[in-house]
């Protein structure tokens, strides 16, 4: 598995997680890679997924890197993980 | 003779009025950007009292936005951003909206209702723009001043219309209350078009000459480095705002610049509080509504939970049985609210308002009870209003645009609590063949704000019901 594919299932898993995605759910955004397809994305949300990823990923957001298409689009998310993370 | 209601919300002066990102903007500017502003409006040849909606994030626009619809005279409007078009059609309906302020890039999204579209960054931007000459705002205390939208329990929002001797009263309980001054920098990520954001962390602030210290976007890293950046006196937030701060304050940042800590929309959980404390946080409840404005503020020190403080000067509270008998101290009851802040009327409502008693007092939907030295406290909701994060949402309105899709032939909507004790909305469907979460999260998408979307839906094959039709409360927590 290559950096970026590692990096797509461990956010994959952290939303698992985080939001207690039952495994249809969980399948259908491995498969079509939209967040909003599976659950409400509302502030609330955002806001925990942003505080597991820099705790998970030992990265940043910052609030004009912020829109709800970036949280909710995994191939967006994942790129944008792996420039941020550190050595990347 | 005493002062006009919210006169000094008009007073220019030097000191810093907003801190918007790195701009600094002073009373003398925010002034002469709304009178700009309000020489646009007056050339629409609008009515005095006519409503103006405003459509802009927490931002130094929507400071200038609000006191521009003042100046000019009209009735002030906020609304939510993230509002679906379905839903901001209905608002523009029912307020008989003539004029929408908002942002250049969100101009081409309102909707066709005949009101007046005007993009407030590019007025702001003409540099040429001549302010017209300053007229005296028009402060009669009788006078529609704001409305602010709330949740009814009829699945369709309700707005309250404020007059400018309510507004003013509001202002003035909550100055007293929380001992505000010109001195005192107010930083808070609760909406402006929130009952609590407009009045409380808007309005209130700049009555008072305070400073405001904006975030248009609410994340908790950015709040604390705001924090830590410009010094605020008062932070306003949410029982999710302050989850969400405990998880990346270090415990031994100095923070004692910030001399409330400020929470509101509902309790905060045991286990948060004590997380705050060992912070050094202590958090108080601020307790309100659209409907009366800020009813208590707790003085946060280690309390019995539930405790909201004793009503502000000037707010008087009573504690109501079963059967509309006051209760005595210590009795549980139903909270009803009465004073100068208390709205005038809910917008296109006709009829017999069923929320005010006969004697003026606001029935506010909660179940508490005070103690001898006259502390409120709050055991619950009498009706079934969903506390997303200290926003109401209608179960009702959510549930009948998921009965109205034709693939869905029953489906149930309430509040549940997440894995951190807030409350989430949750939706039962019972569907008529095959149909997926996201085709139903699309639809409701299409007609709802996010935030009123379920964040979990289950499909069942029967939602279970008493003989009046009802779900049963037990039922629903288990």
């Amino acid at each position: 598995m290559n950096a970026p594919d590692e990096t797509r299932a461990a956010i994959l898993q952290l939303m698992a997680e985080r939001l207690r995605l039952e495994d249809k759910a969980l399948e259908h955004l491995r498969a079509n890679g939209r967040l909003d397809d599976v659950t409400a994305a509302d502030s609330i949300l955002i806001v925990e997924l942003v505080l597991a990823l820099e705790e998970r990923f030992d990265i940043r957001f910052e609030p004009d890197d912020i829109d709800a298409d970036l949280i909710c689009d995994l191939d967006r998310l994942t790129a944008f993980v792996s420039a941020a993370r550190p050595g990347s | 003779m005493p002062a006009p209601p919210l006169h000094s919300l008009f007073e220019s002066n030097d000191h810093i009025a907003v801190i918007d990102g790195t701009r600094e903007h002073s009373f003398f500017g925010i002034q002469l950007s709304a009178r700009v502003l309000a020489g646009r409006l007056m050339r629409l040849n609008l009515q005095p009292g006519d409503r103006v909606a405003g459509l802009l994030p927490n931002s130094a626009q929507a400071v200038v936005a609000f006191l521009a619809a003042a100046r000019a005279g009209h009735s002030y409007l906020p609304l939510n951003t993230g509002l679906k078009t379905p839903e901001l059609e209905t608002m523009f309906r029912k307020c008989r909206v003539q004029a929408v302020l908002c942002s250049a890039a969100t101009a081409s999204a309102m909707p066709d209702s005949g009101a007046e579209i005007i993009p407030v960054d590019e007025v702001l931007a003409d540099t040429g723009a001549n302010p017209p000459a300053a007229k005296e705002v028009d402060l009669d205390p009788d006078r529609e001043f704001v409305c602010l939208s709330t949740s009814g329990s009829t699945g369709e929002p309700r707005i309250v219309a404020r007059t400018a001797g309510a507004v003013d009263a509001n202002a003035r309980h909550v100055k007293a209350g929380l001992d505000i001054s010109a001195d005192d920098r107010f930083l808070s990520v609760v909406p402006f078009w929130h009952a609590n954001g407009f009045s409380n962390c808007m309005l209130t602030p700049l009555f008072s000459g305070a400073s405001i210290i904006t975030l248009n976007r609410f994340l908790p890293r950015s709040m604390l480095e705001a924090i830590l950046e410009h010094k605020p006196t008062v932070v306003v937030g949410s029982p999710f705002v302050f989850q969400a701060l405990a998880q990346v304050i270090e415990p031994l940042s100095d923070l004692r610049h910030v001399r409330a800590w400020i929470s509101s929309g509902a309790a905060i959980p045991e286990a948060l509080d004590a997380r705050l404390r060992e912070l050094r946080i202590e958090v108080r409840q601020l307790y309100g509504s659209s409907e009366t404005g800020t009813v208590s503020i707790s003085s946060g020190a280690h309390t019995r939970m539930g405790n909201v403080g004793k009503p502000l000067d000037g707010v008087r509270v009573r504690i109501i049985d079963d059967d509309g008998r006051e209760v005595p101290q210590g009795q549980p009851g139903h909270v009803q609210v009465s004073g100068a802040a208390l709205y005038r009327e809910y917008i296109g409502e006709p009829g017999e308002d069923a929320s005010i008693t006969g004697d003026g007092f606001y029935r506010m939907g909660d179940l508490g009870w005070q103690d001898l030295e006259g502390d409120l406290y709050l055991t619950g909701r009498s009706d079934a209003l969903i506390n997303v994060s200290g926003v109401k949402v209608d179960p009702l309105e959510v549930q009948q645009v998921l009965s109205s899709m034709p693939e869905v032939r029953q489906s149930l909507v309430f509040g549940a609590k997440d894995r951190n004790g807030l409350e989430m909305i949750k939706a039962l469907l019972v569907a008529e063949g095959e149909i997926s979460t996201e085709e139903v999260l699309r639809y409701c998408r299409d007609r709802l704000a996010e935030y009123k979307l379920p964040r979990t839906i289950e499909f069942v094959d029967e939602i279970p019901q008493d003989l009046m039709g009802k779900t049963p409360r037990s039922l629903l927590e288990n």
